[in-house]
């Protein structure tokens, strides 16, 4: 079977008849939010309907409620344990993406399930937060020398860190797009636009939330788990949803830039959600012909790419938003030279066999 | 020789009935520590009746308890 | 040509999309008909989906390697098409042990009788598969062979029969004891030796939504020239057993911690260095106070 795009939104609308879906469709379902990241927030959204659901669907929402409360709990130990450490270098220790959402609580929060903690810290503070974090059991994820030289030379990050015992990983950066672009916003704006959680935690605004999930979404090589991003920032509209918000997102767009993925993602956003969205932010405001092009690459994105959806050329979509992600990150010479490399050690380990272990639940 | 010490917020302590010792787990790290050592809970403390060398070093070490005798 | 399939075990179900004939023909013999749905319809479901594929190796088109997936999941390195039901069956420990964290799960065989439940931990070098099959042949039911399934904060199994995996020279004892239980054909060579899968007995299928109740952990160790050996551990030395073999500890968190505690605290527990399996049944059949 085949859910439709509309079928899955009308889902999140509560306007979806999964009273009538058979028990084959409702393991199918299952399967689909669990590779979307998305079977936690579908418990705990339909917390108060769940009875009725079959049994088996029962215990599978079960699972993911267990699942997502054990990671919340730890986050929020991790958090606790990180600020003091990081605030000895670095003047801001801001949460982003999945982890800012846990620990702004509410429906945001709620089965809100990833991979990776990501902070935002002071450029000049990050080696020193990584060797002091060294000491605390935290080490560099093993990746090939290619890709360390990457993260390193050319994107000025540093690796994901993992916990040697707990094996949380931390992904710490000092920007939200890599400055090798050229397109990095000065990281003192991001620091303004800052907000504190209940618990007494860093995060950038709402506004400037919902610009790092745009930038993410599009900007970024890996076009996965779009759609749960699209649900974090319908669920960052809906809470913070103010004229105040909607001046200092117009204001972001202006100063920062990405203003063409934040118009990108609210339009999909409104499309799909039935969300207003301001004038200023409006695809009209973008010239004609590229708008068609952007429209016609992410439509097919932003939708799960599984089996189980109804969706025609995704793959030739994907490698074209690939391929525009990494673009828009690096300048062409340094680009040409990345896939080069990457290209053929990928053909080299599939020639001969050599098997990594896939796991395709990474994203935050 | 018995030693009343306080448990860490987040240490969940577990005596056995057979006195062969007791268990400690960490909420935050996950991690456990099995030790020679019996106690009884007195007013939200913990009251060490018997244990092997070492034993309270080890839990002292982690920062899991910290003693009464000031 | 492509299979799919629906294993109908309790409490987790597996729908499996093979094109390995082996892996039918064994699914087949091992399972049965009254477990094993081959045309599902729309109003069937299962817990889980897999898949085991037969391949051409790249770079290597004259060998055939069987491949096993959970949704995009793959935990394995690919293996030889002979060894395919056998990585089935390995693969669908891997599934529940990283899906399922509404049990305590600890790497263990369970059977019971007079729903009093015995654990073996899975102690590497312990026979515990051979150990399980002694106690079926007694008339005791097996409740799973890898995994054990504990309700939390209690001493309540839940039962998840499947095959017993033999390695090696079991295969042949075992055939001796349970003559008339099917056997997979073996997977030769495999990183635990040659393995062969073994029906439990037909008293454990019919008791597979039973639960039981936790009465002793036993750890059984084979030495040729002993003939039974019983030492009885304390109740620390039972939890350091249980505990170091329990899969989602760090999920379940203290509730699992106080889940093992509780049960090391309440059962008796025995390691048993033997070299005949009958007396270990006897011994257990006698301290539990179980009618034979």
């Amino acid at each position: 079977m085949i859910f439709s795009a509309d079928f899955l939104h009308g889902i999140w609308l509560k306007q979806a008849q999964l009273s009538s879906l058979s028990n084959r469709e409702w393991e199918a379902l299952v399967l689909l939010l669990r590779s979307e990241m998305l079977l936690a927030r579908f418990a705990y959204w339909y917390e108060n309907e769940s009875e009725g659901f079959p049994a088996f669907v029962q215990a599978h929402l079960g699972n993911a409620k267990t699942l997502a409360t054990r990671q919340a709990k730890q986050v929020e130990i991790e958090a606790r344990m990180l600020v003091p450490l990081c605030s000895q270098f670095s003047q801001h220790i801001l949460f982003l993406k999945g982890a800012a959402y846990t620990l702004l609580g509410g429906q945001l929060a709620k089965g809100r399930v990833y991979s990776d903690i990501d902070i935002l810290v002071d450029k000049d503070a990050l080696l020193s937060i990584e060797k002091r974090l060294g000491f605390k059991g935290w080490i560099a994820k093993p990746v090939n020398n290619y890709d360390e030289a990457y993260y390193r030379k050319w994107m000025h990050e540093i690796p994901p860190l993992i916990h040697s015992n707990r094996g949380t990983v931390l992904d710490i950066h000092h920007n939200i797009v890599p400055p090798v672009s050229g397109k990095a916003p000065p990281s003192a704006i991001l620091t303004e636009h800052t907000m504190q959680s209940q618990g007494g935690f860093e995060t950038l605004s709402a506004a400037a939330l919902v610009l790092h999930s745009s930038v993410h979404l599009f900007f970024n090589e890996d076009q996965d788990k779009g759609y749960r991003d699209l649900i974090d920032i319908w669920l960052l509209i809906q809470r913070f949803d103010s004229q105040e918000f909607w001046t200092e997102l117009v204001r972001l767009t202006d100063c920062v830039g990405f203003k063409t993925d934040v118009i990108l993602a609210l339009y999909f956003v409104s499309q799909f959600f039935d969300v207003g969205v301001p004038k200023a932010l409006q695809p009209n405001t973008l010239p004609k012909a590229k708008w068609w092009l952007l429209k016609k690459i992410y439509s097919k994105t932003v939708l799960p790419s599984h089996p189980y959806m109804q969706c025609k050329y995704q793959g030739i979509a994907i490698t074209l938003a690939w391929a525009r992600g990494h673009w828009c990150k690096m300048p062409i010479p340094i680009l040409l030279y990345h896939f080069l490399v990457k290209g053929s050690r990928k053909f080299i380990e599939k020639l001969f066999g050599d098997h990594v272990f896939k796991n395709s639940q990474s994203g935050s | 020789m018995n030693q009343t010490v306080t448990l860490r917020d987040g240490i969940i302590p577990f005596c056995f009935a057979d006195n062969s010792g007791s268990v400690f787990y960490d909420e935050y790290s996950g991690d456990i520590l099995s030790l020679a050592l019996c106690f009884s809970i007195e007013s939200g403390k913990l009251l060490i009746t018997e244990y092997h060398a070492y034993s309270i070093e080890k839990l002292e070490k982690r920062g899991w308890i910290v003693s009464d005798d000031a | 040509m492509m299979h799919e399939v629906i294993l109908n075990t309790v409490p987790f179900s597996f729908r499996v999309t093979t094109n390995s004939t082996l892996v039918i023909n064994n699914l087949q013999r091992v399972y049965g008909s009254a477990n094993l749905n081959t045309a599902p319809t729309e109003n069937d479901f299962a817990h889980y989906s897999v898949s085991l594929l037969l391949q051409r190796k790249v770079g290597r088109p004259w060998k055939q390697q069987a491949r096993f997936k959970c949704d995009d999941l793959e935990p394995f390195l690919p293996m030889d098409a002979d060894k395919s039901y056998a990585m089935l069956e390995w693969g669908l420990n891997w599934v529940i042990a990283a899906h399922e964290v509404s049990h305590v799960i600890v790497h263990a065989g369970v059977l019971a009788k007079d729903n009093k439940a015995i654990l073996l931990p899975a102690h590497p070098g312990s026979g515990k598969s051979t150990t399980s099959c002694a106690f079926m042949k007694h008339g005791w039911r097996l409740l799973s062979d890898e995994l054990a399934l504990i309700t939390p904060n209690t001493l309540t199994v839940t039962p998840f029969v499947r095959p017993v995996c033999l390695k090696n020279a079991s295969v042949d004892i075992v055939s001796e004891w349970l003559p008339e239980q099917a056997k997979s054909d073996i997977a030769p060579n495999t990183h635990k030796g040659d393995v062969a899968h073994l029906a439990p007995t037909e008293i454990s299928w019919r008791e597979k939504a039973s639960t039981a109740s936790l009465s002793a952990v036993v750890l059984p160790s084979y030495r040729a020239d002993t003939y039974c050996e019983i030492q009885p551990l304390t109740h620390r030395q039972a939890f350091n057993q249980i505990y170091e073999h329990c899969f989602n500890i760090g999920i379940l968190g203290a509730q699992g911690f106080s889940t093992l505690a509780g049960i090391a605290d309440k059962v008796s527990a025995y390691h048993i260095t033997f070299n005949e399996a009958d007396e270990i049944v006897s011994f257990i059949e006698e301290t539990l106070a179980i009618a034979t």
